[in-house]
């Protein structure tokens, strides 16, 4: 650390406070809720418990749920890397004007979420309008059931975070030198081999960060379930928000919270081990 | 030996800019060939048509025998040292060294007895299992070199492989690459900037101008005859005076300067140039500081206005009334020049030194 920065150490102070009361705070509550009986401000004296804990992993609907949400997630992170790895390796290396283009690609985000995934239950629903323009067509006679069903939940979880998988990949894709895929096939390779063993393997540092950006928020998405989903179609987030506002049980709501924070967390470290990342990371720099 | 490269009348254009026009040039075999010129020159170009990384709009190129249209850098037998190096960041010195001999699907115990000999013969015996991250800038060069050469290529292309180096690096390199080359025996095509670089390396120049090849030769052949003013002011330093007129009276050359000094050259004129301004040319090193008087030299006087000492050579400015302004280069061997306090020098060159050229 250079001294100047050594000597305003103290400027890190308001941020640092920032955290502390915006974060931590909030996360000690729900650690609190989740291990102990009841509201703490009732009155009552606390009771410990681990109760909550134990009914997320005893009920099979909760399990279900779970599963679900994990593979929903899993799907829309695979669909999304599909979906953005041509357009970022376009915007990366077919084009000039790929500064502009990424403004145009956020554009979506200045409008809010909520009133986008509304838009898209006029596009799905059963008169809506991909249903009116395929039957107008005559390609189909009877409309199509998609809205209310897993695949809209999943179609607006990746059209809500594809741009989110774009900008790391993007990114990542950028930074490597055109003359190394030049020297990968005047040494012998294919344009295909020279694209495995340099581009892809180079980007996979993009699709590590952008999966995290995209994986981690859909498992704990709860309002594009809520809009677009149906009764087969509950995930995690949705539980989670129906144990606070609905049921009432904040107990169990924090322990399900906990839980799902923890198994994050437990899916993104074994997935760095097994990608191998840190390696990647220690041999960049040249 | 044979011509293992033959460039044939090959231009190439980018839009309205000519980067290379109509150039032809042979590569024998085994010979370090240098393509010398500015930035922009289109030596680069060159050297990528060769690779097959960029295709020409016309001419031929012919590698080994074959004609090389329409054959992808993958298919072709040659391997490029590239300005940036372009080592792989995620491989490891073994696995960018043998990269080339994998593609080939050469065996296992082929592979580690070519990797073996290469980093034995290029001093990278050891490093197989560090990052390219971890080494130095002249290492990486040769893991560069070492990548290129194990797959036997019938020519290497190098781009301008040292630029980025420190000075001094760079010049223990060139020594290491000549004899490397010499070890192996492999053709090198060499492009660069630095004129030092292609001096002390190669067996034949090109000098290269505005996408054209202006002249070609041995190092010695090019600095002592160059043919041109372009040739004479690129490489090495030069003197180059101003003539009013060139009168060929038998046996030398009649010279008048513009500033109206007089003196003698034994030089040709090339070739009839009339309507072109004549310039004489002559390298500071040529000219002596002195009054000794010798025979068949051209005399005159100046008053010294700037000298640099620069270890082995003292470096003046002389200011000639009747010349104008010279270089002239002395070896620094103790006794110092006869140079009265008033500045005022005698100096002098052979008639057989510096030529005539023209603008």
């Amino acid at each position: 650390m250079s001294t100047i920065l050594k000597k305003n150490r103290n400027l890190a102070f308001p941020g640092l406070l920032w955290f502390l009361v915006f974060f931590l705070l909030p996360l000690s509550v729900i650690l609190i809720y989740s291990i102990t009986e009841r509201s703490l401000i009732s009155g009552e004296p606390v009771k410990f418990t681990m109760a909550n804990f134990v009914q997320v992993f005893q009920k099979r609907h909760y399990l279900i749920i779970l599963l679900r949400s994990l593979r929903i997630s899993f799907f829309t992170t695979v669909i999304s890397i599909t979906f953005s790895y041509p357009v970022a390796y376009f915007l990366a290396k077919n084009t000039r004007h790929d500064r502009i283009l990424i403004v145009m690609l956020m554009i979506p985000f200045w409008i809010n979420y909520l009133i986008r995934i509304f838009a898209w239950k006029l596009i799905l629903s059963d008169n809506g309008i991909l249903n009116q323009v395929l039957m107008g067509l005559h390609l189909i006679d009877e409309p199509l059931r998609i809205m209310y069903t897993q695949t809209s939940v999943l179609l607006g979880l990746v059209y809500t975070y594809t741009p989110m998988m774009v900008l790391p990949l993007y990114a990542s894709l950028s930074r490597i030198d055109d003359s190394l895929i030049e020297a990968s096939l005047d040494l012998g390779a294919s344009r295909f081999r020279a694209f495995f063993d340099i581009t892809f393997r180079l980007s996979l540092t993009g699709i590590f960060a952008g999966t995290l950006l995209v994986f981690i928020p859909a498992l704990g998405s709860f309002a594009i379930p809520a809009i677009l989903g149906g009764t087969d179609s509950v995930l995690i987030g949705n539980m989670i928000e129906n144990q606070f506002n609905i049921v009432g049980n904040w107990n169990a709501g924090s322990a399900f919270t906990l839980s799902l924070a923890a198994l994050a967390i437990i899916l993104v470290l074994s997935y760095s081990r097994i990608f191998g990342l840190e390696s990647i990371y220690r041999n960049r720099g040249i | 030996m044979g011509n293992i490269v033959e460039v044939i009348n090959v231009s190439k254009n980018y839009g309205d800019i000519k980067a290379v026009e109509n150039i032809s040039f042979n590569v024998k075999e085994g010979e370090f060939y240098s393509l010398l010129g500015p930035s922009g020159c289109g030596k680069t170009t060159i050297l990528r048509i060769l690779g097959g990384f960029i295709e020409q709009d016309s001419g031929k190129v012919i590698i080994d025998g074959k004609d090389m249209k329409g054959i992808s850098p993958n298919r072709r037998n040659t391997s490029m040292v590239f300005q940036d190096l372009a080592l792989f960041p995620h491989m490891n010195v073994r696995e960018n060294i043998i990269y080339g001999l994998r593609k080939r699907k050469t065996r296992p115990a082929a592979i580690d007895k070519k990797f073996k000999r290469i980093v034995d013969t290029l001093g990278l015996s050891g490093f197989g299992k560090r990052p390219v991250s971890a080494l130095s800038g002249g290492q990486r060069q040769r893991v560069a070199l070492a990548r290129s050469l194990i797959i036997e290529p019938e020519i290497l292309l190098l781009d301008e492989p040292l630029a980025s180096l420190d000075k001094k690096l760079r010049i223990a390199m060139q020594d290491e690459l000549k004899k490397i080359q010499r070890k192996i025996g492999t053709t090198f095509l060499y492009v660069t900037h630095d004129q030092g670089e292609a001096l002390t390396m190669s067996d034949t120049i090109a000098v290269m101008n505005e996408g054209k090849i202006i002249q070609t030769g041995s190092p010695d052949y090019i600095y002592d005859y160059p043919d041109n003013i372009f040739t004479a002011d690129f490489i090495g330093a030069g003197n180059f005076i101003p003539l009013s007129s060139v009168n060929n009276n038998g046996q030398f050359l009649s010279i008048r300067a513009e500033k109206g000094g007089e003196f003698r050259s034994a030089s040709r004129i090339p070739h009839s140039k009339s309507l072109s301004v004549p310039v004489f040319f002559i390298r500071p090193e040529k000219i002596k500081i002195g009054s000794n008087n010798p025979e068949n030299s051209n005399i005159f006087t100046g008053t010294v206005i700037a000298s640099v000492f620069e270890g082995p050579d003292i470096r003046f400015e002389v200011d000639s009334l009747e010349l104008g302004i010279l270089r002239i280069e002395i070896k620094n061997d103790g006794t110092p020049p006869g140079i009265n306090k008033s500045g005022k020098i005698t100096f002098y060159w052979s008639y057989k030194d510096g030529m005539v050229l023209f603008r």
